[in-house]
């Protein structure tokens, strides 16, 4: 898979991608957003166990943010089950020298059309810790919508806080 | 596990409760605000194999609303994981004869109880299919607080739903 926006791309993970993947990973302010499974630090191990992880899965949902030359972050999926099939949980980084040029927004703007279209769901969430607001400027410039905060929801970094949850809905 | 209230009682799954809770969980009524996977119609072999999930759950999270001859209803909860291992999503249901009694609030605020006191919990939710206005009020009068609407976020019945989303959070933090 590859979606091209502008200079950048939504593509498969490739093996050779590790040694980037590792280098933008490896950073305390990218992994205070994310969850503990992204560990911290973050070597070129932990991104080829990923890499293979994200190749494995049938369907694939995880996918690199990239330059025209190597990762500079991840995108992908959580599908749901039961009663909750026709969604889905999207999540996001990228790496610190690339924030706060739109590559996000735009990123999660194909991403969505892309989920949409691929896996038959009406509806994409998102969740946002209460300390990340630049993730959801990212989250309503892309159209996803704030429907609530979820008081206490997750512990990270030692600490017990809320998350701001963002959705967009289909059909 | 055993929690009385007001003459019903939350209590641990024995597997001699099977045929009473195929008789109350054999119900479209109930089926309908449940997840697809407790199936309709719903046997004797469901409420079996329900049974012993429950029973190899550690710690235990799932148990029967119970009379005091037989289980009328089940309340549980799903505990997160990862950065989400504070929280579990709680879930009910109660055979249709007993309905509008108030036992499921006292079920789930017994279990409230339980969540906070006894597992390492902060945050309990659940979420109401919005064709469920009972369930709805059942949580706000068991202290839950509305959140947000999820909209869209389940398929029940053949249709796509709203769900309405409640939560309470244990006031102190984590125990240390």
């Amino acid at each position: 898979m590859c979606i091209e926006f502008g200079e950048w791309q939504i593509r498969s993970f490739r093996p050779e991608d590790a040694e980037s993947v590792a280098r933008h990973a490896n950073n305390r302010k990218v992994w205070r957003n994310l969850r503990d499974r992204f560990p911290h630090p973050y070597r070129v191990r932990h991104a080829e166990v990923w890499i293979d992880l994200a190749a494995a899965q049938t369907p694939e949902t995880n996918f690199a943010i990239a330059s025209a030359t190597e990762a500079i972050g991840g995108i992908g999926l959580e599908l749901r089950r039961d009663v909750h099939r026709r969604s889905a949980n999207v999540g996001y980084w990228l790496g610190e020298p690339y924030w706060g040029r739109g590559i996000a927004t735009r990123a999660l703007q194909a991403f969505t059309e892309f989920a949409f279209a691929e896996f038959d769901l009406v509806r994409i969430d998102a969740n946002v810790y209460e300390w990340n607001p630049a993730s959801a400027r990212v989250l309503e410039k892309a159209g996803y919508e704030y429907e609530g905060r979820l008081r206490k929801s997750i512990t990270k970094d030692g600490q017990t806080i809320d998350e701001w949850l963002y959705a967009t809905v289909r059909g | 596990m055993r929690i009385e209230f007001g003459g019903w009682q939350v209590r641990s799954f024995e597997p001699e409760d099977a045929p009473a809770l195929a008789r109350y969980g054999n119900n479209r009524a109930v089926w309908r605000n449940l997840w697809d996977r407790h199936p309709y119609p719903y046997g004797i072999a469901d409420a079996e194999e329900w049974i012993q999930f429950a029973l190899e759950q550690e710690p235990e999270t799932i148990f029967a609303i119970a009379s005091a001859d037989e289980a009328i209803g089940c309340i549980g909860m799903l505990p997160q994981d990862d950065v989400a291992r504070i929280s579990a999503e709680v879930g009910y249901w109660l055979g249709e004869p007993f309905w509008n009694r108030g036992i499921v609030t006292g079920a789930l605020q017994a279990l409230t109880d339980y969540a906070f006191t006894k597992l390492d919990l902060v945050r309990l939710f659940a979420t109401v299919m919005e064709w469920n206005p009972a369930s709805a009020r059942v949580l706000e009068k068991a202290g839950y607080e509305y959140e947000g609407c999820l909209r869209k976020s389940v398929i029940k019945d053949g249709e796509i739903l709203d769900q309405w989303l409640y939560a309470i959070v244990r006031e102190q933090g984590p125990i240390p």
